[in-house]
């Protein structure tokens, strides 16, 4: 018996079936709705632009979508790790299996990276691309030269085409983003013998929380960016971006508050087993951390800040602060879906513990360098792609 | 339509048809073979067959009770009634195929027990379980208990000492 499993067992409650002593979904499993729902809130936050015309987001458009590219390409490893077997991860795609939903990741997957994605970000960027091609020698100018794809045609008509292209992926894009998303929630909502899991809301409790954490990712990364580059903060896209974030999280809140009104309300077998959980072994990330600090402080916050009695500077630490909270208390959201489903016993009658060790596999070491991984490709992507404006050696010097 | 968009189109289709082509030499072609939905059946067909293939290592209780039937009647009236002979006899196809030269090796030791009878939060509170070191310190449990039947004693112990 494991040294882990043993110290588990000295903290179990009440009666629970001996499988149910250890908890298989670990931290990693929390992690990746995640990462996944950031993906799919950055992708929403560049729809905005595109789709719902809000020009003041323009600043952020291409870094929300390089965003979701960074945590795209992350969002299987923490089910990589976690299944141990790196080799087998493609059989999903070998051997696709319609009864199951697990198995449907890898096509939701790579239909949202393939098609929407890097579709949208190459004819985004194409422009871009061949002036670059043109500008920059050596190894980045060669990787340019190499993604004009020998088409190096930017006249108006040509631009004017990638646009439409564009257009029409944003529009395919948007439902994508949401199915890659509401997917997960599906997972969990599916499972029927789970009363804290089961319920049809949670594909759109998902989504919502997805759009909430991916707004306040690309704030904050917009707002450190700038920071970084010295440049002064759009103003108007701060606020506006900040203004979407307060109205998903009144949606997020509202949806979730229903859900727990739901379970609350029909009494359902274990209803009691249930009110334990939620006071008793998950009341620090729950109560503490989700709903206090997570959601409430920072729609107080956000609703103090868009009355406008604080000067930006002051607004651009709380939305600094709000951000910050936000995506802790979202990462919260996950942690107590997936660990705490698991804590409770299907006996209703009692709970097991979950211990996350530091190192080795399954721990938090693993998911924190995997947390990290995303912002060294989102690095990595904004050197060879600059998401801001004005990028071009000539139009520098006109600036000037 | 413009280069651009043909070559890139072009790269997708590739990828594709390499997709399908590794697709084709990765799934082994017996997969699914057993039903039309693989439902439950999502495996390699082959699979089956070699683990056909394989030496049968447990005899199951009907068997023994071919040979020894007063043992496996005597079990049947215990607690025991439930265990097959091989929980802790071990498996015994060879001693079946050569009843003379194998004989099954048995752990004798607390260990075997251990594994139902130690102290685990989860099992049901009547299901016994001793393994706390008060009780038969140092002893091994066959020493008092009849492994066959728990509560038939040696030694002249009587129940609940």
């Amino acid at each position: 018996m494991s040294e882990i499993l043993w110290q588990v067992l000295q903290h179990v409650q009440g009666y629970i079936y001996p499988n149910e002593v250890e908890v298989n979904w670990s931290v990693l499993i929390a992690l990746y709705p995640y990462i996944t729902g950031l993906v799919a809130g950055a992708f929403i936050v560049a729809s905005l632009e595109r789709i719902f015309k809000v020009e003041a987001v323009k600043p952020t458009y291409r870094l929300a979508l390089l965003t979701a590219l960074a945590f795209l390409l992350c969002a299987p490893l923490p089910l990589v790790a976690h299944l141990g077997h790196p080799e087998r991860a493609l059989e999903i795609m070998m051997t696709p299996h319609l009864s199951s939903a697990m198995a449907g990741f890898g096509f939701v997957y790579a239909w949202y990276l393939m098609a929407v994605l890097l579709i949208e970000l190459y004819f985004d960027y194409r422009k871009d691309i061949v002036m670059w091609s043109q500008e920059v020698g050596g190894i980045k100018g060669f990787i340019y030269k190499i993604l004009t794809l020998g088409d190096y045609n930017i006249s108006d008509e040509a631009v004017k085409a990638d646009n439409k292209i564009v257009n029409i992926v944003t529009v395919i894009g948007l439902p994508s983003a949401a199915f890659l998303h509401g997917y997960v929630g599906f997972i969990f909502g599916s499972v029927k013998a789970n009363h804290w899991w089961s319920s049809p809301l949670m594909p759109i409790i998902f989504l919502f929380s997805a759009m909430v954490s991916g707004i306040a990712l690309v704030l904050l990364i917009y707002i450190v960016s700038s920071y970084i580059r010295g440049v002064e903060l759009d103003r108007a896209c701060t606020d506006t971006l900040a203004n979407y974030l307060l109205y998903s999280y009144l949606l997020d809140l509202s949806l979730e508050f229903m859900e727990l009104a739901h379970l609350f309300y029909t009494q359902e077998e274990g209803i009691d087993a249930i009110r334990v959980l939620i006071t008793d072994k998950l009341f620090w990330t729950f109560i503490v951390i989700q709903v206090f600090l997570g959601t409430l402080v920072p729609i107080f916050l956000l609703i103090i800040a868009r009355t406008g009695i604080f000067k930006f500077n002051v607004r651009k630490w709380i939305y600094i602060f709000v951000t910050t909270l936000t995506l802790i208390g979202v990462f919260a959201m996950r942690w107590n879906v997936v660990i705490g489903g698991q804590l409770i016993s299907k006996t209703y009658l009692g709970y097991t513990t979950y211990i996350m060790p530091l190192f080795g596999p399954e721990s938090l070491s693993l998911a924190l360098a995997i947390w990290i991984l995303p912002f060294i490709i989102l690095a990595v992507l904004i050197k060879l792609l600059p998401p801001w404006e004005h990028p071009h050696e000539w139009e520098k010097t006109e600036a000037e | 339509m413009r280069a651009a968009t043909r070559r890139f189109l072009l790269i997708y289709l590739t990828f594709v048809l390499v997709f399908l082509m590794l697709r084709t030499v990765i799934v082994p072609p017996t997969f699914g073979e057993f039903t039309d939905d693989y439902t439950y059946r999502w495996f390699r067909g082959d699979s089956v067959r070699e683990i056909m293939q394989y030496d049968m290592k447990f005899a199951t209780k009907e068997m023994c009770e071919q040979c020894h039937p007063e043992k496996v009647e005597f079990l049947n009236r215990g607690k025991h009634s439930t265990l097959s002979c091989e929980t802790c006899h071990g498996p015994s196809m060879k001693h079946v195929e050569n009843p003379t030269t194998y004989h099954p090796e048995i752990d004798t030791t607390r260990e075997l027990c251990k594994l139902c009878h130690e102290f685990n939060p989860t099992r049901p509170e009547d299901f016994p379980q001793k393994f706390t070191d008060e009780h038969g310190y140092g002893l091994a449990c066959v020493e008092c208990h009849n492994p066959h039947s728990p509560w038939v004693f040696k030694r002249g112990v009587d129940n609940g000492q």
